[in-house]
């Protein structure tokens, strides 16, 4: 049985740096991502009037529910 | 374990920097595709009266940008062939080894997502759609069906350039109006004759990499007076808004006064022998000020919105006179 001999590609220390730079970018794209997404949510709250039923992601319902009121009871009989 | 790849050790003898990556999205299309877009966002605030958080607008147009930039990275992928195979595009950074394509196909389906995706939460849904169509026109219907297919791959494929105010005027109202649509006529008639000025120089480079411009199919006679036919419809085209009310006195000197000179530059060349065989640096250096000077026509009209709406610079010409 002969081993087989893999070669893997090394980076030089020129292809490293730019790696970690890339990396950095790529950090850098995800924070502001995230960031927007936030800032537009917020933007979206502050313009959103919960009460009128314009849901904001949420498709249910709003409406506050009519409850009938209690009968009023009866007065307690006398002995 | 990862085997030996000789293309990645190629691609790796130059360290790709954020630069390439850049250059990947095509920045100049970028520039203007921003700002078409945003001469949309702008116009469409002053003529429906609809206002847009600011905040949001600028995520939205960051949204286009990002949108643009994607369609650029996968047209790179799939381009990378014939871009190896022609002097200008082969400094680009996946023929040059810089970048692995499938690095850029894979930035470019990410950014895709991530443009479309903001564009929705800035601003609604049908102008998300939209960018989500431009996207795929560009990067799939023009890139890999049309371009190396027909020769008037630049007339159809130039919708894709043509939609950003379209969708920065969705944007804003959630709807498309004539106006909006009259901007996206101005760019689709005005695509034509910008490329094909170039394409009078760089014949021999696509004819080399295969694809069939029109003067490599047509010859260069048929592609000048194609030129001048174009002009010819696009110059009054680029007076519509003025008659609609988009365009005030600004946009309407502008127009007039540039369509004219765009118009002089297009029956130039198409009496000149640019794109022949025996053609001269005289004849090169016509096409290329045509080229150039397309570029400065559609920028200052779309500047002269900008201004009138942006600005409140607006005086109907109806209403003046």
């Amino acid at each position: 049985m002969t081993e087989q001999i893999i070669q893997t590609g090394r980076l030089s220390a020129d292809a490293l740096a730019a790696q970690k730079r890339r990396n950095a970018w790529l950090a850098l794209a995800l924070v502001g991502f995230v960031i927007l997404v936030g800032i537009t949510t917020a933007i979206r709250i502050q313009a959103t009037d919960f009460s009128k039923n314009e849901g904001f992601y949420f498709s249910g319902s709003l409406e506050q529910e009519t409850r009938t009121p209690p009968p009023e009871l009866a007065p307690p009989e006398g002995d | 374990m990862t085997q030996f790849n000789p293309t990645v050790a190629a691609a790796l003898s130059r360290p790709a920097s954020v630069h390439d990556y850049v250059e990947l999205l095509k920045p100049r299309i970028i520039m203007l595709v921003v700002f078409t877009a945003l001469v949309g966002v702008v116009a469409a605030q002053s003529v429906s009266g609809t206002g847009m958080n600011p905040v949001m607008a600028a995520i939205a147009v960051l949204a286009v940008a990002l949108g643009a930039g994607a369609a650029g990275a996968i047209n790179m992928w799939y381009d990378a062939d014939i871009d190896a195979l022609m002097t200008r595009t082969s400094i680009r950074p996946i023929p040059s080894g810089a970048v692995p394509r499938e690095e850029a196909l894979t930035l470019g389906l990410i950014m895709s997502g991530v443009s479309v995706l903001l564009m929705w939460l800035s601003s609604n849904a049908l102008a998300a759609g939209l960018l989500a169509v431009s996207i795929t026109y560009y990067g799939w219907f023009y890139t890999m069906l049309l371009k190396r297919r027909t020769p008037q791959n630049i007339v159809i494929g130039g919708a894709a350039g043509a939609f950003p105010p379209v969708i920065g005027w969705l944007a804003v109202t959630g709807s498309a109006p004539l106006d909006a649509w009259i901007l996206f006529a101005i760019i689709f008639f005005w695509t034509p004759p910008h490329f094909w000025a170039l394409s009078l120089v760089a014949h021999k480079e696509y004819k080399k990499a295969g694809v069939p411009m029109l003067p490599v199919t047509h010859g260069a006679k048929v592609t000048r007076l194609s030129v001048l036919a174009y002009t010819v419809f696009l110059v009054p085209l680029c007076l519509v808004p003025v008659a609609t009310g988009l365009g005030g006195w600004i946009y309407m000197a502008i127009a007039s006064l540039f369509g004219v000179i765009f118009l002089g530059f297009a029956i130039a060349v198409s009496r000149s022998k640019a794109g022949d065989v025996d053609a001269g640096d005289v004849e090169r250096n016509l096409a290329m000020r045509m080229f150039a000077w397309s570029i400065l026509y559609l920028f200052t009209m779309f500047a002269a919105l900008l201004v009138e709406h942006g600005f409140g610079l607006y005086i109907p010409v109806g209403a003046a006179s």
